[in-house]
């Protein structure tokens, strides 16, 4: 009796020592993923932005493997990591990679799988390198993150071209114009500054008599634009409407009668 | 002593050009859009006349009669050229059937020159933005005859101001 248990435990002893060479034969599994250079992201707001990584399982891997975003930091701060997403036969559309998703089942039989890693940075998201780690729950690489945020200022003017008759503050002749601005910057200002307006003949009229301000703002009065002037002046900013601006030329009487042409420009600042 | 002047020199000329560069970097601003203006200066002309009345007192023989005042005229206008007309009506009697002084025998004189014949539309000055524009002054005379009938007479002279004449 006493031999067969002894029998029995050594056969137990055999099978959990096999499962044990199996499960450490899965828990290092090979998985080769290409590129080896790993996630590399090139974006900007209103840009997509992805990267594909194929994972090529050999044939003893029979355990699924997931990954998730460890970490992301850019400029020594934290961003969220639920911003970079995967998408693969494994997850249904998207899936955020702040918390562990698919990337094989471990019944490819050495078939490879693509992933789709996408990240959509919004107007708030700071321009900069991102950087991060993917990490598996298994004992598979590290994948490393990189994403680029580019810059990106953008500014719609409407109307581009305005005709305004000479006037005075006194009988004020104005134009408007829509300012619609948007940017990633963290710290931004936005300039207004003009040029001489000139006549065919090379009779001008000088910068100084072109003047701004900011409709329905009782503190902005009119400003020459001969120097930059600022009309706006904060943070990041998805693009919108933020003001209508009003355009006078001042001119007396006597200054030759006819069309003077030129530029308002705009300038940005970042800090 | 000397060997640390000349590297305390060295290093604040490093702080300045450095300071300088940051400066430059902070204040520097990129264009990143314009809008085209055009701006147009209206036509504006004023003409001003001293007197809106003139008048002659024929008190002895017929002859040639000078105004009794002086017309001052100033014109203002922001148009490259310009010119300034004037034309007489006959000068009508106050009673009717009278015959009326032909306009043809009204003349006048622009700056004191010489006399001019007013009974058609004459230019008798001319001036641009370029010039600085003066007072003109306008002397007016009437010849008379020993046909006309003693009495009042009233006309009109009409001074037209024309961009580019």
């Amino acid at each position: 009796m006493k031999s067969k248990r002894k029998r029995m435990t050594s056969k137990q002893s055999a099978l959990f020592f096999i499962a044990l060479i199996v499960l450490s034969l899965n828990s290092y599994a090979n998985v080769i993923i290409y590129p080896s250079t790993g996630v590399n992201i090139n974006t900007s707001p209103g840009v997509s932005g992805e990267s594909r990584l194929q994972f090529k399982p050999d044939s003893s891997l029979l355990a699924p493997i997931k990954y998730r975003l460890s970490s992301l930091r850019v400029n020594g701060r934290d961003v969220n990591t639920s911003k970079l997403t995967i998408s693969n036969l494994y997850t249904e559309g998207k899936g955020s990679l702040d918390r562990f998703q698919f990337v094989l089942s471990g019944k490819e039989s050495s078939s490879p799988i693509t992933s789709t890693f996408k990240f959509e940075p919004q107007w708030g998201d700071a321009p900069g390198i991102y950087l991060g780690n993917l990490t598996s729950d298994k004992d598979t690489i590290d994948i490393p993150v990189k994403v680029i945020v580019n810059p990106k200022t953008t500014i719609s003017l409407n109307p581009r071209n305005i005709k305004i008759v000479t006037s005075s503050f006194d009988i004020p002749k104005i134009a408007q114009v829509d300012l619609i601005f948007g940017t990633n910057y963290q710290n931004l200002e936005l300039y207004v500054m003009g040029e001489n307006l000139t006549k065919s003949d090379g009779e001008f009229i000088p910068k100084t008599k072109l003047y701004v301000k900011l409709k329905g703002n009782s503190e902005f009065k009119w400003t020459d634009v001969s120097r930059p002037v600022k009309i706006y002046s904060g943070g990041s900013i998805a693009p919108s409407k933020i003001a209508t601006l009003e355009f006078l030329v001042k001119a007396d009487n006597l200054k030759d009668a006819g069309e003077y042409l030129g530029k308002i420009k705009f300038l940005v600042r970042r800090l | 002593m000397i060997v640390f002047l000349i590297k305390f020199k060295a290093a604040f000329l490093l702080f300045v050009i450095l300071g300088n560069s940051n400066l430059y970097a902070l204040t520097k601003l990129d264009e990143i859009s314009s809008i085209n203006i055009k701006a147009i200066v209206p036509p504006y002309t004023s003409v001003s006349v001293s007197s809106s009345e003139l008048s002659f007192e024929i008190l002895g023989t017929p002859g040639d009669y000078i105004s009794t005042n002086i017309v001052t005229l100033t014109v203002d206008s922001n148009q490259s050229d310009w010119g300034i007309y004037a034309q007489a009506t006959d000068l009508a009697h106050k009673d009717f059937g009278v015959p009326p002084l032909p306009a043809k025998r009204l003349s006048f004189s622009v700056n004191e020159q010489t006399f001019k014949p007013l009974d058609r539309k004459a230019i008798f000055f001319s001036g641009s933005n370029k010039k600085e524009s003066r007072p003109i002054e306008l002397k007016f005379k009437l010849k008379t005859t020993w046909s006309d009938t003693p009495g009042i007479y009233k006309g009109k002279v009409t001074i037209s101001f024309f961009n580019n004449p």
